[in-house]
């Protein structure tokens, strides 16, 4: 029952044991601040949680429903049951590490995962692009940095992290606090890409191509 | 207002001759225009323009015969219409009252023919409750409307119903979301109603984006005025004073006739303050989207309305709890919309007197692929898929035998031959992994490949994906990969097993429903189909790539 | 087939100090003969052979590059840099190729300490070989400014092409076999055209639109190019910077944002408006719809790029 502090405390339980957690946490939370590990590539505690790496699926049952859900999103509520292991939830956390080593198999991050739960670096051809898209960076710059120098580009498949060509070659030089939220190192590449491709030849020295 | 519409009737003679022109999206592209020109001129020149009105209306659904004209008071519908025919029209049939033989509906077996709408065999099993309206009246007017009963159920939400009232009786007559989800609209009204905060909002999904799916464009272009009357309708039960209509930036016609219609019923005072002196305030803003499918998502095209990028966000809370800026939102589909009014003025108790146990009403289905009738027809629901393909549809050109009928376009599922007797309704659908979705029905003949069929849809889905998360973004570009080559005969072993697992990911942990229903024409055709997807897989190849190894 | 005038090849040899070197030195104590064409640098290790070095000499007007090394796994260093040297080779063979240079220009070759007769055998092939080739740019065809013009593109990629490299295009197990079967492979093809072969071209758009608002048909004659090939990076390049002045009324834009009262919420329906109004978008818009809508630039552009609606560039026969 809520007393008159700011905030109801709200029980759940999660792998068997009862954890404390206050309302508007989210499953995440509760379970780190119960020394509970569940993996993660998106999520950082500066950031607001994104959801989209979904390495954090966890089985959550209330009121008799039982689904998958994000643990970095999904908020506490009373009575709620959380598994965070499983058949489904390993089989879902190899297959995505499997995805995203056929772009960046040499991510210190996504290795240690893999080794845990037995993903396959070769099981999918080699993806060109090294980004995984987990947008630390791009959400980094927006909220905490406020300068948005880095953002999104195109959907799809075909979605990825671009520089503000003005931006990187002013801003970012004195700052790069980014580079350090990378799991791969495609950030460090797609900054000296947009440099490079920023500072085009001078127009006095351009010549008639014919 | 009852006045007035008595006002408009009077002047209007009911048996005054009408030519409607259908102007729908394929007669619009069939040269209705010439039609319309031809008529024009030969009415002026055998001095009629007075004694005969000509209408251009929306879409009548019966797409595969256009250009379509009806005559009225008779009814006589004539297909596949030249500008030449014209002055035949005008001089044998609208002043001599004879019928024109080959410009008549004939059955192609038995050249019967069938001259006045009823007789037609298309429109004879239909319900057409929503888009019968349409070859009556032409959509930039709002009197035709208002001729037709228009807005007499808001006249009687607002000022002989209180909004709990509305909100039940929408409950009552159990109207579930036909947009896809299948929803209980009512509940979802509830929810908003009853979530805190003053500020709450309606809106109007008009982003029809599911492949071969286009009646929410038949209704909204043919009859923009039932949309809006239910979504003011909606507003009142729901406690909102502002209203949304999203759609799409691509389709102009549709576009020019929400916004007159919009205009129009703010001008008649149906729009904006003190509507009929009722006291309730409501106002309606249009939105376009950038063009992408998953912008017909509710929480991605709610962030675009915002003005950020229509990315879904999962919906641990519900939209109708915090949607469009975090106020509570209820969005519902076109056709949900259309129904409302219908309820209000008949009653949700002659609204249950139709359809099933589990699904109430009639459904607009869009009717594409290899079959005779194409066009957009209005069942009620319980009519089973036979009767929809042979007797609506006319069956598969060609003699062809039907292989499959596939529901929900890109998200949904095929029904084989052999389940067609299947009643048309949302659960016993879903239970054989094909949801009706919005109501697409892609005929495929035996000539299909189902691999091909689910190749293609994936394909659609990964230029429309949001690409955010990464089970869908991967799971699509993986599993297209995999189809791609079984397509060109390369299937390897263990493509089957791998898809299943990519399926099996992608529906469990994908952000939203795209993603989640992304691999479902691929789990219903392998279901049902699975032969098709063994015979792809090349066994000598696959035993010499193991050699290599 | 004599020329009229003699051309001596200038070629630039990077040899190893512990296996190469040694071979070349005893190639000349030896007194085995061969052209004196090649001008030597003595590094430690053909593995500190930088893909800028390759370029410069390039760019300085030698005519071909030269790198020698210790045999494979022979390596006299614990981190078997020749490997690396193997890898940057192929991947600089392919930029060469790409900016229209005969790859042969560039060699790698392993040669010991004792092998003097092998050293000289291979000089006394590879000057003939360059002979034949002719002059940088010339023999390929091309003028001489245009190629200073893309040797200049190549070399500001580097830092992002050695990036590349190292994460995503080089190989855990270090044998010869393993290395050469996937630098032949298509799968390094693939890899190599999306992550750098695309930002080369995207590079050269760049300039080239900077210059002018050239056509997709001019740009992909003057690029060697497909015209499918170079419309498609034509849009890319062009929403991610200025590019040429482009056809941008500041009033036009003005009146339709401020018809939507300026508010950030509106911005779908302004750049919908915009492109509705002047069929394309330039960067120059986007960076004004962001600055009078206060929406970060980089919003403004996910949603401009969000899917294929809008268009950066004019179509043909639009003005």
């Amino acid at each position: 029952m809520a007393n008159n502090t700011k905030k109801t405390e709200i029980i759940v339980q999660i792998d068997g044991t009862e954890v404390k957690a206050t309302e508007g946490m989210t499953v995440l939370q509760a379970a780190q601040s119960a020394g509970i590990f569940i993996p993660t590539l998106c999520y950082h505690e500066k950031l607001e949680p994104y959801g989209v790496c979904r390495m954090c699926t966890v089985e959550v049952e209330v009121r008799g429903w039982t689904k998958h859900v994000a643990a970095c999103l999904y908020p506490v509520e009373k009575e709620l049951i959380v598994r965070t292991r499983s058949e489904k939830i390993d089989k879902i956390r190899k297959m995505i590490l499997e995805f995203l080593l056929a772009h960046a198999p040499c991510s210190p991050q996504l290795q240690e995962l893999a080794e845990e739960y037995g993903a396959d670096k070769d099981r999918f051809d080699k993806e060109a692009s090294f980004c995984i898209l987990c947008g630390l960076c791009v959400r980094y710059c927006a909220e905490v940095k406020k300068k948005n120098a880095v953002g999104y580009v195109d959907n799809g498949p075909r979605r990825e992290i671009r520089f503000i060509p003005e931006l990187a070659l002013t801003e970012c030089v004195d700052c790069k606090e980014c580079f350090e939220l990378c799991p791969t190192s495609y950030l460090q590449a797609a900054f000296v890409l947009a440099q490079s491709i920023a500072s085009s030849p001078d127009p006095s020295q351009t010549v008639s191509i014919k | 207002m009852e006045k007035f519409r008595k006002g408009i009737l009077s002047k209007r003679n009911p048996d005054k001759p009408c030519i409607a022109i259908c102007a729908g999206m394929d007669c619009l592209g069939l040269d209705n225009g010439g039609i319309l020109n031809a008529f024009q001129k030969e009415l002026e020149k055998k001095d009629l323009k007075t004694k005969v009105d000509i209408r251009v209306t929306g879409c009548h659904g019966y797409c595969g015969k256009g250009p379509v004209v009806v005559i009225y008071p008779e009814e006589i519908c004539y297909v596949e219409v030249k500008p030449e025919d014209v002055p035949d029209i005008v001089s044998q049939t609208v002043i001599g009252n004879k019928m024109i033989d080959r410009l008549v509906c004939t059955a192609p077996d038995t050249g019967e023919k069938a001259v006045h709408l009823s007789e037609i065999p298309f429109y004879k099993k239909q319900m057409r409750h929503l888009i019968g309206t349409n070859p009556k009246i032409d959509p930039q007017s709002i009197d035709d409307y208002l001729a037709v009963g228009g807005y007499s159920a808001l006249a009687k939400s607002l000022l002989d119903m209180s909004s709990e009232e509305v909100l039940e009786e929408v409950k009552k007559a159990h109207l579930r979301g036909r947009g896809g989800g299948g929803f209980p609209a009512g509940w979802k009204w509830e929810t908003a109603r009853k979530a805190p905060g003053k500020e709450k909002y309606v809106i109007v999904n008009a982003h029809e984006g599911e492949l071969g799916a286009f009646m929410d464009r038949a209704i909204f272009t043919g009859n923009p005025h039932s949309v809006l009357e239910g979504l003011i309708i909606g507003g009142y039960a729901v406690g909102s004073n502002q209203g949304f209509i999203y759609t799409r930036h691509d389709a102009p016609q549709l576009k020019n006739n929400i916004d007159l219609a919009v205009a129009k019923a703010e001008e008649y005072g149906f729009l904006g303050e003190n509507i009929l002196g009722s006291g309730f305030n409501f106002h309606v803003e249009v939105h376009l989207d950038i063009g992408i499918f998953v912008s017909g998502e509710s929480s991605a095209l709610m962030k675009s309305i915002e003005g950020n990028p229509p990315e879904p966000r999962p919906k641990y809370i519900r939209t109708s709890v915090s949607g469009i800026w975090e106020k509570p939102s209820a969005l519902n589909n076109v056709e949900t919309w259309a129904n409302v009014p219908l309820i209000i003025n008949k009653g949700s108790e002659w609204y249950n007197s139709t359809g099933t146990e589990s699904s109430k009403g009639t459904k607009l289905v869009s009717l594409s692929g290899n079959i005779v009738n194409t066009g957009v027809a209005e069942v009620p629901f319980g009519t089973t898929i036979r009767e929809i393909v042979y007797d609506i549809g006319g069956g598969i050109p060609k003699g062809k035998k039907l292989k499959a009928v596939h529901f929900g376009g890109p998200m949904g599922g095929s029904i084989p031959e052999s389940l067609i007797d299947t009643p048309l309704d949302f659960d016993e659908l879903a239970k054989l992994g094909a949801p009706i979705g919005a109501g697409s029905m892609l005929i495929l003949d035996e000539d299909s490949s189902m691999v091909d069929v689910t190749r293609y849809f994936l394909n659609f889905l990964s230029n429309e994906s949001c690409g955010k998360c990464v089970p869908c973004r991967e799971g699509i570009r993986q599993i297209l990969k995999i189809l791609t080559r079984m397509c060109e005969g390369r299937g390897r072993e263990g493509d089957i097993a791998l898809l299943e697992e990519i399926a099996e990911v992608t529906g469990a942990a994908s952000l939203c429903a795209l993603g989640k229903t992304a691999a479902d024409p691929l789990k219903s055709t392998l279901r049902y189909f699975r032969n098709e997807y063994e015979a792809t897989i090349s066994k000598t190849q696959g035993q010499a790539e193991m050699r290599e190894e | 087939m004599a020329a009229a005038h003699m051309f001596e090849p200038k070629i630039l040899g990077f040899l190893c100090n512990w296996c190469c070197y040694a071979g070349a030195d005893l190639a000349g104590v030896s007194r085995f003969q061969y052209p004196p064409n090649m001008r030597v640098i003595r590094l430690m290790c053909s593995g500190r052979v930088d893909p800028a070095h390759i370029f410069r000499a390039f760019a300085t007007g030698q005519d071909a590059v030269f790198i020698g090394g210790c045999h494979l796994n022979d390596c006299h260093y614990v981190t078997h840099g020749n490997y690396d040297a193997l890898a940057m080779v192929h991947v600089c063979k392919k930029l060469l190729d790409h900016i229209g240079l005969n790859p042969k220009r560039l060699r790698l070759e392993w040669v010991s300490a004792g092998e003097g007769i092998r050293f000289a055998g291979i000089m006394n092939e590879f000057v003939p070989e360059i002979e034949k080739l002719g002059p940088l740019a010339k023999g390929e065809g091309i003028e001489e400014q245009e190629l200073m013009v893309k040797l200049d593109m190549v070399t500001k990629l580097i830092p992002y092409i050695k990036l590349v490299q190292a994460e995503r295009l080089g190989m855990p197990v270090k044998t010869e076999e393993a290395y050469n079967e996937f630098f032949n492979s298509e799968e390094f093809d693939r890899l190599f055209n999306e992550l750098i072969g695309d930002k080369l071209i995207e590079a050269q758009i760049a300039a080239l639109l900077n210059e002018k608002l050239h056509t997709a048909e001019e740009i992909a004659a003057i690029l060697g190019l497909s015209p499918s090939e170079v419309s498609r990076q034509l849009n890319v390049t062009a929403r991610n910077q200025s590019v040429g002045t482009g056809a941008l009324d500041n009033k036009k834009i003005d009146a339709i944002i401020n018809k939507h009262q300026g508010k950030a919420r509106s911005l779908v329906q302004v750049l919908l408006e915009i492109q509705n109004a002047n069929q394309w978008i330039s960067h120059d818009v986007l960076q004004r719809v962001s600055e009078r809508l206060d929406v970060p630039l980089s919003r403004v552009m996910q949603i401009a790029t969000f899917h294929e609606t809008f268009c950066f560039m004019p179509e043909e026969g639009n003005e």
